[in-house]
């Protein structure tokens, strides 16, 4: 498990936060799920790309994610991780 | 054909200009605010009915004189307030020096002031000239001295006021202190609505008790020789006990009371300045007009208070312990004796009394706003005070004295004993520094005559100073001090709300040019607050999009996760101008913090000017807005506070049917 504030790009890392927000895509745009997952040392963008919504991704749900660190919209993203809901 | 219908296509398409519509043709109703105002005050009046009133010599006296004159009623009661505990019978010889004193020094005020008005005949007051000759502190002090004594004059006035009824009617005695506060709450009311120069309404009382009063006096007086007028002998219960007068070994003791009574009398000849402070205010010659005013008023006041103290000294009248029945009510009702149209004259004097007493409190509410505003246009007082209210009068002046002197009024029990001992320490300051400055005029200026005036102005200046003195010493133990101790403080306070406005000042001048020159941030984000899915939401995005930033963000705060989800719901369904949502987490339901965490992250590269659309809803009711929260200004107030974050209201107007372009 890695902090998020020491996520480098291009790393496959395994990080642990709150979903802080949470983007909604109408039907009409491009199907994305995209959210900010954020623990006590900073922030990181979580992507799934072809998907409109994901059961149990709130806003304020904890998670764990597990990709590569890349970039979706010049920030640091990690693109269609696997995710496991934390209780 | 082609090109002749383009002509007349783009003449179709283009509005025919026409004229603009009438100015008063707003169909916006005015705000709430402005409709008490309306109904309260009267139509607001225009900037440019500010000219002044010009008021002649007889109405000008009644105007300007009224504090002054005023102080006749109770100047005499307080020199035997003082003298009666402590001297006994004796008093009654002391009585009539002392007022000659005073008036003594009443005369040489006068002749000081004549000069100040021919010097300073625009904008007068002691102010002014401190300001011109010695500078912008020691303006202060004699700014703070007197704007403490125009809420003392107010007080004191009113209290007496309220004496005088009492004194006539001891039934309402118990209500003393409403009563004073009614009348502060008239006086306020009056002047908010602008009666301040009105001079007929003044006019009225000044006369009728200028009328009563020598009416009072020449009965009196020659009764008093006819032998006609029998001392009191018998006292009233709830008189003042009376001392015995000291022998040799008090004599010391003796004069302090003497130059106590003395202090005490100090009140008679405040508002001599009233007439300075209002020379613009009269027909031309001003200057002429204003002395000779002054010179009337001075001989007026020395007629009836030395009248009075003569006709207490013979009668041996003694004052109440309350204060209540006064001095000149029971002069009047010894006078005027017990027959019914002496009775009827009585009523009539009590009844003048509490006219002027009233009026000369309204003196104050004409002198006090406009020396505030003058101390807040020199940065030294909140810049509210500068503010012409709806009617064009200092409404904020005008609550501020009537608020402290209402204050004072209930803390003192509306007593004018109690309130004396503060009264005129303020006065004699500002005397004595307007007096110095004039002296300081004349050497620096040396206009004709000038050699006659540093005389005159030098000696009223030091006269000023040690009655000034002796009013701190002997009245320093009766509340003096708290005078005393006031006017520096305030000074230093005033001093310091100065500095505030200069650094602001400094700041928000420097290079301002060059500032309105630097290059713009790169980044222009707009993040639209979304709080339903709704036609209020759906403008402010027109309205984002009008604006066509960099990026456009709509943002709702999920305080309610339940909510929270159903909007979620609806906006993937419809969504609005295929914008997508941002559902931010807030947990502890604070709202206003949430958002200022957004703007705190959006503009924290330092290059992006973050827009914050908060939509409102306008309402056409004032109920109406009861029904809604104003959740909107938290978060305005809230974000306001980071830099390069600005906050737009987008207003929904409610019960007009927003027409749709498309």
């Amino acid at each position: 498990m890695t902090c998020i504030a020491e996520v480098r790009w291009r790393q496959r890392v395994r990080v642990s936060g709150r979903v802080r927000s949470l983007r909604i895509q109408p039907l009409a745009g491009v199907p994305t799920v995209q959210c900010t997952l954020v623990d006590v040392t900073g922030g990181l963008t979580v992507v799934f790309l072809g998907r409109r919504r994901i059961a149990g991704i709130r806003p304020g749900t904890r998670m764990v994610v597990e990709g590569i660190a890349g970039e979706h919209d010049r920030k640091l993203a990690i693109l269609n991780p696997r995710y496991e809901l934390l209780a | 054909m082609g090109v002749m219908q383009e002509k007349v296509v783009e003449a179709s398409q283009m509005a025919i200009p026409t004229a603009l519509p009438p100015p008063t043709d707003c169909a916006l109703p005015e705000a709430l605010g402005d409709r008490a105002k309306n109904r309260l005050l009267g139509p607001p009046l225009n900037t440019e009915d500010l000219a002044h009133e010009r008021l002649g010599k007889p109405t000008a006296l009644a105007v300007f004189a009224s504090d002054n004159l005023s102080s006749s009623a109770y100047a005499t009661e307080e020199i035997l307030r003082v003298l009666v505990p402590a001297v006994g019978l004796a008093a009654f010889s002391l009585v009539v020096p002392i007022t000659i004193a005073m008036l003594v020094v009443l005369a040489f005020l006068i002749l000081s002031y004549r000069q100040t008005i021919k010097a300073y005949p625009t904008a007068g007051g002691a102010y002014v000239v401190t300001r011109d000759n010695f500078g912008i502190l020691p303006a202060q002090v004699a700014g703070v001295a007197l704007l403490t004594d125009y809420v003392l004059t107010v007080s004191v006035s009113v209290a007496a006021g309220s004496a005088a009824l009492t004194s006539a009617f001891p039934s309402l005695e118990r209500a003393a202190v409403p009563i004073s506060v009614a009348f502060i709450g008239i006086v306020a009311y009056g002047n908010l609505r602008g009666v301040r120069e009105s001079g007929k309404v003044f006019a009225v009382p000044t006369y009728f008790f200028i009328a009563n009063m020598v009416l009072l006096l020449s009965v009196g007086l020659v009764r008093m020789f006819l032998g006609d007028l029998p001392a009191q002998t018998a006292h009233a219960a709830g008189t003042l006990p009376f001392g015995s007068a000291g022998d040799g070994l008090f004599l010391g003791a003796t004069l302090f009371v003497v130059l106590h009574a003395f202090a005490s009398g100090g009140a008679a000849v405040t508002g001599v300045e009233a007439i300075s402070n209002g020379v613009p205010a009269f027909r031309m010659p001003e200057w002429r007009n204003a002395r000779t005013t002054l010179v009337v008023m001075g001989s007026l006041l020395g007629v009836m208070f030395l009248g009075l103290s003569v006709l207490s000294a013979h009668l041996h009248v003694t004052p109440f312990e309350h204060g209540s029945p006064t001095i000149l009510s029971q002069v009047g009702e010894a006078v005027f004796g017990t027959s019914p149209a002496g009775k009827g004259l009585y009523y009539l004097l009590q009844a003048g009394t509490v006219l002027i007493l009233v009026l000369a409190a309204n003196t104050s509410f004409a002198d006090f706003p406009r020396l505030a505003s003058f101390q807040a246009g020199d940065n030294f007082l909140p810049r509210q005070l500068t503010k012409r209210g709806h009617r064009l009068v200092f409404s904020n002046g005008i609550i501020a004295l009537a608020a402290a002197s209402a204050v004072l009024v209930v803390a003192t029990g509306a007593k004018v004993d109690r309130l004396i001992p503060l009264y005129a320490v303020g006065v004699f300051t500002s005397f004595t520094l307007s007096q110095a400055g004039m002296a300081r005029h004349h050497i620096r200026h040396k206009e004709e005559g000038w050699r006659r005036g540093l005389a005159i102005n030098a000696f009223g200046a030091l006269l000023s100073l040690v009655v000034d003195i002796v009013i701190a010493v002997t009245k320093f133990t009766h509340g003096a001090w708290i005078v005393i101790v006031l006017v520096p403080v305030m000074v230093a306070f005033l001093v310091r709300l100065n500095r505030q406005y200069e650094v602001e000042e400094a700041e928000l001048e420097a290079d301002a040019r060059l500032a309105a020159t630097a290059p713009i941030l790169r980044r222009h984000v707009v993040l639209v607050l979304i709080n339903n899915l709704d036609r209020s939401a759906a403008r402010a995005i027109q309205y984002a999009r009008a604006l066509t930033p960099n990026e456009l963000r709509a943002v709702h705060v999920a305080a309610d996760p339940e909510r929270a989800e159903l909007l979620a719901d609806e906006w993937q369904r419809l969504g609005l101008s295929r914008l997508p949502l941002e559902l931010v987490d807030c947990p502890d339901r604070r709202i206003a913090r949430a958002v200022l965490e957004i703007v705190t992250e959006v503009s924290a590269d330092g290059d992006t000017e973050v827009s914050v659309l908060v939509p409102r809803l306008e309402h056409r009711r004032v109920w109406h807005r009861l029904l809604h929260d104003r959740t909107s200004d938290a978060i305005a107030t809230a974000v306001s506070r980071v830099p390069h974050a600005n906050v737009t209201f987008v207003p929904y107007h409610l019960g007009l049917g927003q027409p749709s372009r498309r």
